[in-house]
């Protein structure tokens, strides 16, 4: 990750607690560096790992839709790197704590809005070059059967037939929801934010 | 139960947790503050660095007990909260324990173990 890409967390309304007083740019070095020799404080943070989750996926995306941005013309109004990037950012926060339906009643168990938006933004390798940008989720999600909607942007490439891609991100999504949490998902809103032009092969030989 | 019965609890706990399967990790378990608090005493080497990441805290009513975990992608949250809680409330009945609670809460899922790419 260059420099121009990585943006000032504070843009991003990351505080340093969120990533256990870790940065954005640190864990992209410590990516860099093939997580090398391992850092306990990093791999340690639920945080930490669930950003890493995610700049690792986009950074194997990244030559690809650097080269596509690089070509477009004109250049995008906004940066896809910075909206993805400050949906990680969000997705390091714990956020809420959700309940999980317990069989005993001397059980409490929950999963966090954190890991659920990083779960949800993890649906996005099942469909190849769908990126996922900001994810909420709306309703009380910590008060069981209260319904929930979730509200996911995505960038999707130029050239395929967007409803199927929405129609499977969709159903991954679903998926994952119902194998990780007891939430009552009403309904699944994605919204395209951002078509990317692909380089053809012809284009990366001029 | 004295304060060391109550630390080989929690590091039994931990232990216990760590072979249930769909568990990927164990992390420290708490608030913001007492995670601070603990990673502060730490640094100053004032604190134990053997310390379980495992809460156990004694109330009127029993032992409580607090868990943070991360989660193979594969093996689903909530099938495996559940058999975290089963095996910790097995544990609490062979240390003759009384568990006035068990809060167990995921917070990493890990999906590049699902990918085959190391966690």
């Amino acid at each position: 990750m260059s420099e121009h890409d990585a943006p000032d967390p504070r843009s991003l309304g990351m505080e340093p607690e969120d990533l256990d007083g870790h940065t954005i740019e640190e864990l992209a070095d410590y990516l860099d560096r093939g997580r090398s020799p391992a850092d306990p404080s990093i791999e340690q943070s639920a945080g930490c790992r669930i950003a890493l989750d995610a700049l690792e996926r986009l950074r194997v995306l990244t030559p690809e839709l650097l080269a596509a941005d690089t070509a477009a013309e004109p250049p995008p109004e906004e940066s896809w790197v910075q909206d993805i990037l400050a949906g990680i950012a969000l997705d390091a926060r714990a956020g809420r704590r959700i309940p999980i339906a317990a069989p005993a009643p001397n059980t409490d168990l929950g999963i966090t809005e954190g890991a659920v938006r990083g779960l949800i933004r993890a649906a996005e390798h099942t469909v190849p070059g769908v990126l996922v940008g900001r994810c909420r989720l709306d309703g009380d999600v910590t008060v069981p059967g209260e319904p929930v909607r979730v509200r996911v942007d995505v960038s999707v490439p130029y050239g395929e037939p967007i409803p199927d891609l929405v129609q499977r991100l969709r159903e991954e999504i679903s998926r994952r929801l119902t194998a990780h949490t007891t939430l009552d998902v009403t309904g699944i809103d994605i919204t395209v934010h951002d078509v990317r032009r692909q380089s053809s092969p012809a284009e990366e030989d001029r | 139960m004295t304060e060391s019965a109550d630390r080989e609890l929690a590091a039994d706990i931990e232990a216990a947790v760590r072979v249930v399967p769909g568990v990927t990790a164990v992390f420290r378990a708490g608030g913001l503050l007492s995670k601070a608090l603990v990673a502060g005493a730490q640094l100053l080497g004032i604190g134990d660095e053997e310390a379980s990441l495992v809460r156990v805290v004694r109330a009127p009513d029993g032992i409580r007990v607090e868990v943070a975990i991360g989660v193979h992608s594969a093996a689903g949250a909530v099938a495996t909260a559940h058999r975290v809680q089963a095996a910790i409330d097995a544990l609490g009945a062979a240390h003759g324990a009384s568990l006035a609670g068990v809060h167990v809460t995921v917070v990493h899922v890990d999906d590049t173990v699902e990918r085959g790419a190391s966690p």
